[in-house]
């Protein structure tokens, strides 16, 4: 009870939290647009930790905030009976730890929505993709796993085109905040590659065919991120920031490349989810096709497209999330997950849930008196000033979108059959009922929508803005679209018996999930092949590290062309030192020939002693601190290590590894010796030296060795101290991964 | 008794590391070496352990329930100190009071940034080195308890 409680406290508090970040986003939206922070940042690029409230940011950053507050009311009666169901028990705990990652998630998408400078919005982003792998990977399957890890490869791996060419264009243009690069861009600046690689990452993101496979994949995890991220805040970051850049992604080759990926992301989206039977799965396909249409609007540049853009966003956002949550709350009550599997005649056992849901669909058909048809109106007039052909796919496009809205609907709520008996539970429908709400008075109260559309369209973009909402009882040409589509979709729907077997056979013929996976595993042949070869076992793989690795060492030494042989002056006063290093060397050797654990142990321990003593003898007490306790842990952590193998290795070594690794061995000793000769009898730059211990003292610091590591070269020691722990938590997680 | 005096060795090498580290500005030291030594002192009062029975074992690892924390919160700190001062337009790691200014001073302890980011090195060293080993006598253990010393 106290662990119900705990958790109840976590949602209430995720939910004020929400609602606050709402009321403060709200209360500074009104006075847009309004620069919250304007800090330089990262000097050589010309950056800029620069906020700016504007419409088109409300748009997002309000509409993730809000969306926040009732996902986070519906994960509150979701998430308690999923683990029970998955786990066994609903720790309040686990549940605590999903709503901090869906808030984090929330304030990465607010980060982004405000962000008016290319780096920082880089930074939202793999935000966004790390928050999303975790969330995916939440339920902690094998299929969560490997589809969170599929999501991240593609939405974080794409995020490095980004980077590269958003640093591109802070090398032609001086810098990355938007306002600089629009200055740049109206003075004639163009990069057709920087702007081609910044599209690739939005492409990925936004879930654009051929980088669209990851989001179905991602419907492994639970609902209320599907209702969340899927629908109103990962996939329409990328169309978002597509919409705030449009002034650089109009170059033709830009334009037209995107156009296309668009068009072919309705067309493939469209199809699957004509024939998908997975609830979740259909919404994904869906979302696919609808930010498709997104895509298109923002390439078209008529005075309509950007307006349309940003109103089907916002649309497309509240009526996806609402039948995402549908989609969860059938398969909490019912537990099963496709359209064939479905309990019959839903409605009837959960009529509020099928009302608000049905509000949804139509929505998101554009069916009249819901906010669907304002966005599909100002999407039929930006289209129809594209030429026939794109009138001719906007048509296309809504009918496919009405065809599945009705078979979701139809197929989930009017089953032919008796209902089971029992209702839903409220807590899954009532986050669903307050989005038809507003879907429902913007379809019948045109004109926030219409002033929605224009103040957003005026912020993404430059040139002037068109948006006039109304309905027409005259045959006008969006009318005509609209009516073509409702026909036309009806139709498909409901000869649906006629095609779906022919459909689901074609688009079962092309699958870039699959060609993805097929083209995945022939080209780890090859590496695998290297690695069998090169990694057989464990001296193997050090030769594989010790060959390349002393080869570039060589090189190094080769074409430095450093003074070989220089004349190192021996006295008797090294007598110690010498001896200190020739009873290392003597460790070391003896460690090499032995093959029994303990000795190695001992022995490598001893070399380092040695070391450790020639430290404090060449004056560097630090180093030789140090050196000793790290030697006396690493034996401990060596022999913990170890212990449980009697002997190095069962086997006997084979003969062609006895012929190998002498010469390996010296191989690697010869050359390692060189470098440290040459290195240590080459006089140190005085300047180096001089300055470090000059500068020491405007650091503030007395001790040269511990300045260097916190201050002049801080960044490197916090880059290692991070893989030092990347090592250890990876080699404890991947004990765990392994079967005892 | 020598489980006793090793565990007293722990007790007694953290105020060591804590010296290790305030010092390392003025003297010699720094976070790591404060770190490994505290970490030094935990795993050998686990290696000099005894069993219930009263048998040489490698016992749990003082702080071993805290040092997954402190090797996040270390690299947190870490992290935080070398890269806040980008939002306000410095380079990373570059810490305050900057140089030329004054420096309040607490005794020899002279308060700057550098120390917290040495204090997380620190705190990440200390975890990431009790971490290991509690997970490697977990694997000796789980392998063979005859073969734990």
């Amino acid at each position: 009870m106290e662990g119900t409680d705990r958790a109840r406290s976590v949602y209430f508090g995720a939910g004020a939290l929400g609602l606050a970040a709402l009321g403060g986003l709200v209360a500074v939206a009104v006075d847009a647009p309004a620069v919250l922070l304007d800090r330089p940042w990262l000097d050589p690029t010309g950056s800029a930790w620069r906020l700016e409230m504007t419409a088109g940011a409300a748009l997002l950053a309000v509409t993730a905030a809000a969306l926040f507050v009732l996902v986070i009311a519906y994960a509150a009666a979701y998430l308690p009976p999923h683990l029970e169901h998955a786990e066994g028990r609903a720790s309040g705990r686990r549940q605590a730890y999903f709503v901090g990652l869906l808030t984090a998630f929330m304030a990465a998408m607010v980060l982004l929505a405000l962000a008016d400078d290319l780096l920082v919005m880089f930074v939202a982003l793999e935000l966004t993709a790390v928050l999303s792998f975790l969330l995916v990977a939440y339920d902690g399957t094998e299929e969560a796993k490997r589809n969170a890890v599929t999501a991240l490869l593609v939405t974080a791996g794409t995020s490095l085109p980004f980077l590269a060419g958003a640093l591109l264009l802070a090398s032609d243009a001086g810098t990355t905040t938007l306002v600089g690069l629009k200055d740049w861009s109206r003075s004639g600046g163009e990069d057709v590659v920087a702007c081609s690689l910044i599209a690739i990452g939005l492409v990925a993101k936004s879930a654009q065919v051929p980088l669209h496979f990851w989001l179905p994949r991602a419907m492994v995890a639970p609902t209320p991120v599907s209702a969340y991220l899927h629908s109103a805040a990962l996939v329409a970051a990328g169309v978002f920031v597509m919409m705030r850049l449009d002034f650089l992604l109009s170059t033709p080759f830009v334009a037209t490349a995107l156009q296309i990926i668009g068009w072919t992301s309705i067309a493939v989206g469209s199809a699957r989810a004509l024939v998908e039977v997975h609830l979740k799965r259909i919404l994904a396909y869906s979302t696919i096709a609808q930010y498709g249409y997104i895509t298109v609007l923002v390439t078209l540049h008529g005075p309509e497209s950007l307006p349309a853009a940003a109103l089907y966003l916002f649309v497309h956002a509240l009526a996806k999330c609402a039948l995402f949550m549908t989609a969860g709350a059938v398969i909490t009550d019912d537990g099963h997950e496709t359209l064939d599997e479905i309990a019959p005649s839903y409605a009837r056992r959960a009529p509020l849930l099928a009302a608000s849901a049905g509000v949804a669909c139509a929505t998101l058909a554009g069916l009249p008196l819901t906010l669907g048809f304002a966005k599909d109106e100002l999407f039929f007039a930006a289209l129809a000033e594209g030429g026939v052909p794109a009138t001719i796919g906007g048509v296309l496009a809504a009918s496919a979108t009405l065809a599945y809205s009705l078979r979701f609907f139809f197929g989930v709520f009017f089953a032919p059959g008796a209902p089971r008996p029992g209702r839903v539970e409220i807590g899954l429908y009532l986050p669903i009922a307050v989005i038809a709400v507003p879907l429902l008075v913007g379809g019948v109260w045109l004109a926030p929508a219409e002033q929605l559309a224009r103040a957003a369209g005026a912020a993404f973009g430059d040139g002037p803005v068109e948006a006039k909402l109304a309905y027409h009882f005259a045959p006008t040409r969006t009318t005509m679209m609209a009516v073509a589509a409702w026909v036309l979709g009806s139709t498909i729907y409901r000869t649906r018996h006629l095609w779906r077997r022919t459909a689901e056979a074609v688009v079962g013929l092309v699958s870039i999930g699959a060609i993805v996976d097929r083209v995945f595993v022939e080209a780890s042949r090859i590496p695998d092949a290297i690695h069998r070869w090169e990694a057989r076992d464990l001296r193997d793989r050090v030769g594989g590290i010790v060959v390349p690795c002393c080869s570039l060492v060589l090189a190094a030494l080769i074409f430095a062309r450093p003074t070989w042989l220089r004349h190192v002056g021996v006295t008797i006063d090294d007598a110690p030192l010498i001896l200190c290093l020739l009873c290392a060397a003597v460790a070391a050797t003896g460690a090499a020939l032995s093959r029994d654990h303990f000795s190695v142990v001992m022995l490598l321990t001893f070399a380092g002693y040695a070391i450790a003593l020639a430290m404090a003898l060449l004056g560097a007490p630090d180093v030789a601190l140090v050196t000793a306790v790290v030697e006396t842990v690493m034996t401990l952590l060596l022999l913990g290590a170890l212990l449980p193998f009697r002997r190095l290795a069962k086997e006997p070594p084979s003969a062609e590894e006895q012929r190998r690794a002498p010469w390996i061995a010296a191989f690697g000793g010869v050359v390692i010796a060189a470098a440290v000769y040459v290195v240590l009898s080459t006089p140190a730059a005085p300047s180096i030296v001089a300055q470090h211990i000059a500068l020491a003292e405007h650091a503030h610091a007395k001790d040269v060795v511990t300045v260097i590591l916190s201050d002049f070269r801080g960044l490197d020691t916090a880059v290692e101290v991070t893989v030092l722990v990347v090592a250890v938590v990876g080699a404890v997680a991947s004990k765990r991964g392994v079967p005892s | 008794m020598i489980p006793h005096l090793a565990r007293l060795a722990f007790f007694a090498s953290v105020p060591f590391a804590a010296a290790l580290w305030a010092k390392g500005y003025v003297a010699n030291g720094d976070g790591f070496a404060a770190g490994i030594l505290a970490g030094l002192g935990a795993v050998a009062a686990s290696v000099a352990g005894r069993d219930e029975e009263g048998d040489p074992a490698w016992v749990a690892v003082p702080g071993a329930r805290i040092a997954h924390g402190a090797m996040v919160l270390g690299l947190v700190v870490v992290l935080f100190t070398a890269f806040l001062p980008t939002l306000f337009g410095h380079p990373p790691v570059a810490h305050f009071p900057a140089p030329g200014a004054h420096v309040t001073k607490l005794g020899t302890l002279e308060l700057h940034t550098a120390l917290i980011f040495d204090a997380g090195i620190a705190l990440l060293v200390f975890g990431a080195v009790v971490r290991a080993f509690e997970h490697l006598r977990h694997a000796v253990h789980e392998t063979d308890p005859k073969e734990a010393p």
